[in-house]
């Protein structure tokens, strides 16, 4: 009989960095909820995830540690599904997931995914939960078609698919030709606010019309992913800044870019990288001239020559021959010690804008709409992400600190400009829900 | 339910505006419940317990040795036998930190495991060898061979059972082999003089080594690759 050869897998030139910084308290995770019209069916659900991880064997791993370098091994067991617990997400570790690097769970009519970021980044993590969702309800006998827009179970896997597309478009320059500078930065500022003292992290998301959105960035001559930006810096400065009367401050946001709109990839795997949008905050800002702002940072950062640079300046760093030999143990150990004295904090927040994601037309009757958080961290206590699913934008806050005063202006500018817009939380920061 | 202070909708079956904190006013719109309801145990604190395993640990260790080194003192002053008191409860806490709670490779944990017992085993010849005269050095003759030749034996069969669910326990068992060679170069040098335990424990090595480079070649070349890439 022969025997099968248990594969594996690199991490990807991102994702090195996310187990290295992981801890107990702090782990790179982000979830995508979908929100169904009818409550979860758990046992197919369960049998849905087993038949789609089969598809996505770049997702079917589980963490190894290696000498120099963490990799990932093919997992032999099959993925469960779990009850969502109230703290979002939670740790995943290797005894609470059976080994796998994400967690599928469901409460009402929610579907959660949450992934750790080692495994992939949103791109790859929407793929997997449109194939889970597009077979739980074929499991169902609903009537749905994947309209070419999912990578259903039956599909041919394509090996580009769990490919490092950072090694493919990696071009070796030297090192005075890469923009080293470009990684440095000013500290910046810190939002303040005390810490919830248990695990968990709140939640609020807002819900507007994305018709009235875009008609509203429209008359601003913006795109969503500008608007969104410009209104969560003038919250930040409204809600924390302001009140405290604090100089001027350094807010940085780091923005992801999706590198596969610019370098055609189909990778599952990470392929982004951060855009370091700066603003000193004054009396002064306003709307307009933050969204100018954000449209030239982001309109340089996004210039294939930038991003071809920064892309050579990772790698660079990953194939550097002392980093590759010295142990794994060493390097963690450098990394924490250097991160502990000399890391200076360089993020006031993340702010994701997913766009649009793409779902059929079959499963409209059935999903109401989706959205993604990136879990919050004492560096980095809120952070912001928006998609768009069918009509509904879904901006999401995720935050470590009780108030939610940055989440209140926010609303009020939105309101300011006429936007209709619902509201949900997990009231997180209330001892006692009503 | 609509908040009049914010303006907003409210969907969440809440009184209480998410916002601003105020009470909600029904405007007979559907509430959906959104996130699961907080339970006391996902409120729990982040900080540790104050009866937290270190901490119950360093006080049943403290009052063990507070009573085992005087009664040792009064009882037996020629024989210090707390030392390996102190060894087998420093033993007690690294084998739960180090072997039940790590999420370290196999073979580390019984690397540790090995060093533990010699360690004990160690503090116990020193207490134990003025007692019994002219021997010896049982740790090293005896006790390392047979410590190293059961853990390649435990070490190999489950190596090839689980083969492969988890090619892992190939290099596991590679190096935990490779270590078991060391009765035979400490014999080489000297410091061994029983050469039955070592034999046994330097054969069962090389027929470990022997066997998984005969039947499981390709598996333990490929676990060795991913181990070690860089």
């Amino acid at each position: 009989m022969a025997r099968k050869f248990s594969r594996w897998l690199r991490l990807d030139n991102s994702a090195k960095i996310f187990p290295m910084m992981a801890n107990k308290h702090e782990q790179n995770l982000f979830c995508l909820t979908f929100r169904l019209y009818k409550e979860v069916n758990p046992a197919a659900l369960g049998e849905a995830l087993v038949l789609t991880i089969r598809r996505f064997p770049s997702l079917n791993v589980k963490l190894k540690t290696g000498v120099f370098w963490y990799y990932f091994e093919e997992h032999s067991g099959k993925p469960r599904v779990y009850e969502a617990t109230p703290v979002v997400m939670k740790r995943i570790s290797s005894r609470n997931c059976n080994g796998f690097c994400f967690r599928i769970s469901y409460f009402g009519n929610n579907v959660y995914g949450e992934f750790f970021h080692a495994l992939t980044d949103g791109k790859g993590a929407a793929e997997f939960m449109k194939s889970l969702l597009f077979t739980y309800f074929r499991l169902l006998d609903k009537d749905v078609d994947g309209e070419r827009m999912i990578m259903t179970v039956n599909s041919p896997s394509n090996p580009k698919e769990y490919e490092d597309s950072f090694l493919t478009y990696y071009k070796k320059k030297k090192l005075s030709e890469l923009p080293i500078d470009s990684l440095k930065g000013k500290t910046a500022y810190k939002i303040s606010g005390s810490e919830f003292d248990n695990a968990g992290m709140g939640v609020i998301n807002i819900y507007a019309r994305s018709a009235d959105f875009v008609a509203f960035c429209r008359s601003h001559k913006c795109t969503v992913t500008e608007m969104i930006g410009a209104l969560f810096i003038l919250s930040l400065y409204r809600a924390k800044i302001k009140p405290a009367n604090l100089p001027p401050q350094n807010i940085q946001l780091f923005v992801p870019i999706n590198l596969r709109r610019i370098f055609p990839s189909v990778t599952m795997r990470n392929f982004s990288l951060f855009s370091r949008i700066g603003v000193l905050s004054s009396d002064e800002m306003t709307l307009e001239g933050l969204l100018q702002t954000i449209h030239a940072k982001l309109g340089e950062d996004m210039r294939p020559e930038v991003l071809s640079a920064k892309i050579s300046t990772t790698v660079y760093a990953e194939k550097f021959l002392p980093l590759r030999l010295t142990p794994l143990l060493v390097k963690r150990l450098l990394f924490n010690i250097s991160n502990l004295f000399f890391g200076k904090n360089k993020k006031t927040a993340t702010f994701s804008s997913v766009g649009i994601m793409a779902l059929p037309e079959s499963f409209k009757p059935l999903v109401r709409d989706a959205y993604y958080s990136i879990a919050a961290n004492k560096k980095s206590p809120i952070t912001v992400t928006a998609v768009t699913v069918f009509d509904t934008i879904c901006i999401n806050f995720t935050r470590s600190i009780t108030d939610t005063d940055t989440e209140k202006c926010f609303v009020a500018l939105l309101r300011e400009a006429g936007l209709d817009v619902t509201v949900s939380s997990n009231y997180w920061e209330v001892e006692h829900a009503l | 339910m609509r908040c009049k202070y914010c303006g907003v909708e409210v969907d969440d079956d809440s009184k209480i505006c998410p916002l601003c904190h105020e009470l909600l006013e029904d405007d007979g719109a559907p509430a959906h419940v959104n996130f699961p309801p907080k339970t006391p145990a996902s409120m729990k604190r982040k900080k540790p317990s104050r009866f937290s395993f270190n901490n119950v640990y360093i006080v049943i260790s403290a009052l063990i040795l507070i009573l085992c080194i005087p009664l040792n003192l009064v009882l037996t002053p020629d024989v210090m036998w707390f030392s390996i008191v102190i060894a087998v409860l420093l033993y007690g806490y690294l084998t739960v930190v180090n072997t039940v709670m790590s999420n370290s490779s196999l073979w580390i944990k019984i690397f540790c495991q090995i060093v533990m017992i010699c360690l004990i085993l160690w503090a116990a010849q020193s207490v134990l060898n003025p007692l019994m005269g002219e021997r010896n050095n049982w740790l090293l003759d005896f006790a390392l061979p047979i410590i190293l030749t059961l853990s390649v034996i435990a070490l190999g069969v489950t190596a090839a059972s689980l083969m492969d669910k988890e090619p892992s326990l190939l290099v596991d068992n590679l190096l935990i082999s490779l270590i078991g060679f060391l009765p035979i170069i400490l014999y080489a040098a000297g410091a061994i003089d029983e050469i039955v335990p070592t034999a046994v424990c330097t054969s069962v090595c090389m027929l470990s080594l022997i066997g998984f480079i005969a039947f499981a070649r390709d598996e333990l070349w490929a676990e060795i690759v991913r181990r070690f890439h860089f």
